[in-house]
């Protein structure tokens, strides 16, 4: 409840969240009768007759081009690309006193089948393709994706990392690791997600993008349902400052996931409900843009698809540095095990059984651990310097034998060593019999030290669902009907990812939506 | 007569504050009552004025104070985050991290406690801000 007060949302619209049709009918009919006279469609406020009479603001305070909520990913390339495309008035709000959302302490994986330098195939990592990268991403979400949305992301993934590249001045590690879920070594490396934040805010800052901080949307205006009723522009408030802003070609919503919208996250999967789940999120990642979106007639789909990470840090739920190797290592070898020292899961297995096989094994699992060599370190994306302050501060536990590794995390020595051993030979057989990982040459065996320890635990990551949008990334409405001038883009958008979204995912879903939400807004009349 | 009147006056400012909430509040209520400061909270009450950071006339509400007029005293920025950078662990720098360059107000706070923000995230981090609830 604190993180809600504290990033202001307002507690009382957020009351209902799910319309039905009748109540949607009802308050549309009530609208009929007023038109003409200036009320806005507005459905979340109980008590729906009321709730239809919250008047359009009599006065805007301000008239802007394009108007894009979050300066994440999503929102970044948004106004990127709109500026790019010739917007000249485009204001991007962030309600943090802080940009980047999630995205700026994300782990700066990225999934992409090539990128300008053909990393993959310099490093001899075999094969891969646009089809290749959308059946894994269907295949991964247990085809609940919407194949027409997994298409423009796979195809659009390159050509986006090469702009943030060529245009941003992002660097990218020169490694391409194979990363749960993904049947290709495609997850590119930068180290962290704010090289791909500030590679874009820096395209539309030159551009003339202005960024706002502090100021969170509070209400998005529409008069009504029509198919034809455009959104007019959102309430605002900055500090205690409420204000109005019109919009001239559109507004792309591109406010996040709502991983630390306890209620919303109860509300869709109880199993999630309470507090007491760590969470990865930055506290901004609350639910209410999609609320307000809701009130104007969106459509959500798949709310109840939220994502645990398996390997976040067990005693904050941080998903740090040393909480990635665990998921960039399992192609290069790295082995999960229990407190037991035992193997539970094929390393190459996605978040979501993961993280089951993990709660499977009840409270006192907690935590299980992975287990890597340091001959692995860069070639799965990691840096010496990283491990070194890993260490330091108590992350990473390291130690010359395999043994002498157990004593320090507390583990039976026997157990891991015999673990361990196995594992070099189903390796060495090209076979695992235990749980069938897919074996590859790049697997490298744990037969040379130092060899090193991470405790893993899941924790709250990420929200696969939320407002349907369409290829063009148009916001639809219960009915079907685009809703006019209203764009979505990034976590915010459900549809792209199903049930589980691959890791890696994230970031070319959100630059590339973001890039066509702001390459098609610019074509709308003003 | 004239102590009920005063009485009334210091509920009225009371109320103001409860209602238009704490800084903006104390302003309002310092303007009411005449003066000409609103309570500062830091170590800069009774070295530095109003003016000092907000320049001529009584700031407007939720008004904010940038980075460089807090640097024309404190700065330059490099030596600032060079006497912050922690013995132990050098990168747990308020001044210096990931989430670049960030508002001063995001931590020190004039007109109410500071908190240091990445805290929020960083749960485990020992971190202490001067002015700060527990300071
Ligand atoms: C720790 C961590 C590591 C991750 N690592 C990876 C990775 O390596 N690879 C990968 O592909 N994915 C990763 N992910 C997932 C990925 O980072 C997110 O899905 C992605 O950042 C979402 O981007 P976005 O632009 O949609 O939203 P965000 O980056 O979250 O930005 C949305 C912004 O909108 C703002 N906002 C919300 N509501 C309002 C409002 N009402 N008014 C104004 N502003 C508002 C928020 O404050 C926020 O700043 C990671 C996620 C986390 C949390
Ligand atoms: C929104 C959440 C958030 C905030 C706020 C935040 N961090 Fe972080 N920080 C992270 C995450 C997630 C990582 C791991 C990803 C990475 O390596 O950047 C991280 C990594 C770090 C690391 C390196 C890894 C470690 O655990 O030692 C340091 C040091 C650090 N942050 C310091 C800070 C400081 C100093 C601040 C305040 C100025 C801050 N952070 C604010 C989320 C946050
Ligand atoms: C006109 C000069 C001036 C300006 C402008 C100014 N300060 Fe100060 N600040 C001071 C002085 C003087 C002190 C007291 C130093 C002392 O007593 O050692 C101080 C003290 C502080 C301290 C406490 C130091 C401690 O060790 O306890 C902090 C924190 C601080 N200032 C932050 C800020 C911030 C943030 C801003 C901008 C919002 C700002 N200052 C603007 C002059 C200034
Ligand atoms: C992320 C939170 C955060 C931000 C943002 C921040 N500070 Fe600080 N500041 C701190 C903390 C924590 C300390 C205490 C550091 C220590 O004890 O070494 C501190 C200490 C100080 C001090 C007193 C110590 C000294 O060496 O003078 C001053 C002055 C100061 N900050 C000024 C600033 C100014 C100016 C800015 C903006 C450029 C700023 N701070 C931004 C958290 C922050």
């Amino acid at each position: 409840m604190k993180e809600k007060e504290k990033v202001g949302s307002d507690g009382k619209r957020q009351a209902t969240n799910q319309l039905n049709r009748r109540s949607f009918l009802k308050a549309t009919a009530a609208l009929g009768a007023v038109a003409g006279s200036g009320f806005a469609l507005n459905m979340a406020t109980p008590g729906s007759a009321e709730a239809a009479k919250r008047p359009l603001p009599k006065k805007w305070d301000e008239t802007v081009e394009v108007l894009v909520i979050g300066s994440g990913f999503a929102g970044c390339s948004a106004a990127a690309q709109a500026t790019s495309n010739g917007a000249k008035n485009v204001v991007v709000l962030e309600k943090m006193p802080t940009y980047g959302g999630n995205s700026i302490i994300n782990g700066g994986v990225y999934a992409s089948w090539d990128d300008k330098f053909h990393y993959r195939e310099k490093l001899n990592l075999g094969n891969d393709s646009v089809n290749l990268h959308a059946e894994d991403t269907l295949k991964g979400g247990d085809y609940f994706s919407i194949p027409a949305l997994v298409k423009v992301m796979a195809e659009g993934a390159t050509d986006a990392l090469n702009w943030m590249i060529d245009e941003g001045g992002a660097v990218i590690r020169p490694t391409v690791v194979r990363a749960g879920g993904h049947s290709a070594y495609r997850t590119h490396a930068a180290g962290i997600g704010k090289v791909y934040v500030d590679a874009l805010k820096r395209i539309a800052e030159k551009n003339g993008a202005k960024f706002r901080l502090g100021t969170e949307v509070k209400w998005i205006w529409r008069a009504d349902a029509d198919p034809k009723s455009p959104v007019l522009g959102v309430e605002v408030k900055q500090g205690r400052k409420i204000s109005n802003i019109k919009i001239q070609k559109g507004l792309i919503l591109a406010s996040g996931g709502f991983s630390r919208d306890i209620k919303m996250r109860g509300d869709h999967y109880p199993y999630l409900s309470g507090s007491d789940w760590n969470c990865t999120n930055h506290k901004g990642a609350t639910g209410e843009m999609i609320r307000y979106a809701q009130a104007i007639g969106a459509d959500t789909l798949q709310m109840n698809f939220i994502q645990l990470y398996p390997y976040a840090d067990p005693e904050t739920g941080i998903l740090d540095t040393p909480a990635l190797y665990p998921f960039n290592g399992p192609g290069n070898g790295i082995v999960y095990v229990t407190k037991q020292g035992k193997r539970f899961i094929s390393e190459l297995a996605r978040r979501d059984h993961v993280s089951f096989a993990q709660i499977a094994l009840g409270p006192q699992g907690k935590p299980t651990y992975t287990i890597f060599s340091d001959e692995m370190i860069e070639k799965f994306g990691g840096t010496r310097e990283e491990t070194e302050a890993g260490i330091k501060k108590g992350r990473l536990v390291r130690a010359d034998s395999i043994a002498e590794l157990a004593k320090k995390i507390g583990i039976p020595s026997d157990a891991l060593v015999d673990t361990i051993n196995k594992h070099n030979q189903y390796l060495a057989a090209g076979k695992d019999p235990e749980f069938n990982k897919p074996i590859t040459k790049a697997m490298t065996p744990m037969t040379k030290g130092p060899f090193y320890a991470v405790a893993q635990w899941p924790a709250v990551h990420h929200t696969m669902g939320g407002l349907r949008i369409n290829e063009k990334a148009q916001v639809i409405d219960i009915f079907g009907e685009v809703i006019p001038k209203l764009y979505a883009a990034g976590e915010v958008t459900g549809g792209v990812h199903g049930t589980n979204r691959l890791g890696s995912n994230a970031i070319p879903d959100c630059v590339v939506f973001g890039r066509v939400a702001g390459g098609t807004v610019v074509k709308e009349k003003a | 007569m004239k102590r009920f009147r005063l009485i009334l006056i210091f509920v009225f400012l009371l109320a103001v504050v409860a209602y238009m909430g704490f800084g903006e509040g104390l302003i309002q209520a310092a303007k009411a009552a005449g003066q000409t400061a609103a309570p500062q909270q830091s170590q800069h009450a009774g070295k530095i004025d109003c003016a000092s950071c907000h320049g001529k006339g009584s700031p407007e509400p939720d008004s904010t104070v940038e980075n460089p007029r807090c640097l024309e005293c404190h700065g330059p920025m490099e030596e600032l985050a060079k006497r912050s950078e922690p013995a132990d662990f050098p990168d747990r720098n308020p001044h210096k991290s990931h989430l670049g360059d960030i508002a001063c107000t995001v931590c020190h706070h004039e007109h109410s406690p500071s908190a240091v923000y990445c805290l929020d995230c960083h749960r485990n981090f020992k971190m202490k801000i001067p002015g700060g609830k527990e300071d």
